[in-house]
């Protein structure tokens, strides 16, 4: 049922976009060419960050350091698996967005797009920010150094997203 | 970051090697360049997509009427902010916000912060305001209601249905908003008691 509602999402919307601009004269052929081109620079931005980020991920990976704990945790508490699947991701999120994101490619690569845990971590993704970064960047762009209480109400905040986004998946898309 | 990012893979490499994974490490590492560029044309083709279809919902004005529409709501979360360009800039940033198009809120958000430091009331200025925290605390719930990159990873993978998870995130964004903004709103009534003192 969750998922049947999420269908019509995205052909909707661009029925809206195309149907709006249709109905205020626009030309919305010479503003879409005009966007995507506006994305392309995106691509130099991008690239270093998510290199960077997956020599991490592709690390962590690779020398079995997450098996190891896997397999130890999993000893004690045979449910933990989906959790420490995705650890990594949940750990990353607030302070990089491309390494979150190399995580969750690394979640779909190995696990599959469809498995449960990529399905909580694609609701987690959608309900959580980069709160550390985004702090920073802009606190950091007018010169102010006094948080208040930005950070922890941040943090809890991504804490509850993190939370409510296992839960939703638990119940809707097991 | 930097320090974290060092850290990791020292740790990694060093157990790796004490563990004797060195093949899988080495075909990781090699494999990596042509790995990034997959993953970094998933995202950046999936944002070109989006992005064009923003810019025609920009250029008709839905953007702008999605912001007008927020407009009563952020009057309502930020009472003491009281300037028009402001609400703007901010209504802007979370409407890009919603379409998960983070390299367009980010500017439209800056101007905003900008703003709000020009009217900050704050004796001392490297002191952010509650309009600021508010802001961002906003920002950092995620507003996103179309997890663009995450749907084009999935589809890259082959997913049956890379959306089924939309409906769900939607009310996981909604309920991280309110949450932030309930916080938000009781540490500011905690340091306002604390000053009443």
């Amino acid at each position: 049922m969750a998922s049947k509602i999420s269908l019509i999402f995205i052909p909707l919307l661009v029925l809206l976009a195309i149907g709006y601009s249709l109905a205020k004269k626009n030309n919305a052929y010479s503003s879409f060419i005009k966007g995507v081109e506006e994305g392309l620079p995106l691509f130099k931005e991008l690239f270093p960050s998510i290199i960077a980020m997956l020599l991490c991920v592709t690390l962590l990976k690779s020398c079995g350091l997450i098996d190891d704990i896997k397999s130890v945790m999993m000893k004690w508490i045979p449910q933990s698996e989906t959790i420490i699947d995705l650890t990594p991701m949940i750990l990353f999120r607030p302070i990089s967005g491309s390494a979150s994101i190399a995580c969750f490619d690394a979640i779909c690569k190995t696990l599959g797009p469809d498995s449960f845990t990529a399905k909580i971590a694609a609701t987690i993704q959608g309900s959580t920010d980069t709160t550390i970064y985004i702090l920073a960047l802009y606190f950091g762009s007018v010169g102010v150094t006094k948080w208040k209480h930005a950070l922890k109400t941040g943090l809890l905040t991504d804490v509850v997203g993190i939370v409510i986004g296992i839960v939703l998946a638990v119940i809707f898309l097991r | 970051m930097n320090k974290i990012w060092i850290g990791i893979i020292l740790l990694c490499i060093v157990y790796g090697l004490v563990t004797g994974r060195f093949e899988a490490m080495t075909s990781g590492i090699l494999a990596l360049p042509e790995e990034g560029l997959g993953l970094v044309c998933t995202l950046v083709f999936s944002a070109c997509f989006w992005s064009g279809i923003m810019t025609i919902m920009y250029d008709s004005g839905l953007i702008n009427k999605l912001a007008k529409l927020l407009n009563p709501f952020l009057r309502k979360i930020m009472p003491n902010l009281n300037d028009d360009e402001a609400y703007k800039y901010v209504a802007m940033n979370i409407a890009a916000n919603i379409f998960g198009l983070g390299f367009a809120a980010t500017p439209a958000g800056l101007k905003a912060i900008k703003r709000m430091k020009e009217l900050s009331k704050e004796e001392d200025k490297s002191t952010a305001t509650n309009e600021m925290v508010t802001f961002l605390v906003l920002n950092t719930a995620g507003v996103t209601i179309l997890p663009t990159t995450v749907m084009a990873i999935r589809q890259s993978y082959g997913s049956v249905n890379p959306a089924d998870f939309l409906i769900l995130s939607f009310v996981g964004t909604l309920a991280s908003c309110i949450f932030g903004l309930v916080l938000d709103r009781y540490y500011q009534r905690k340091a306002l008691r604390k000053n009443g003192k």
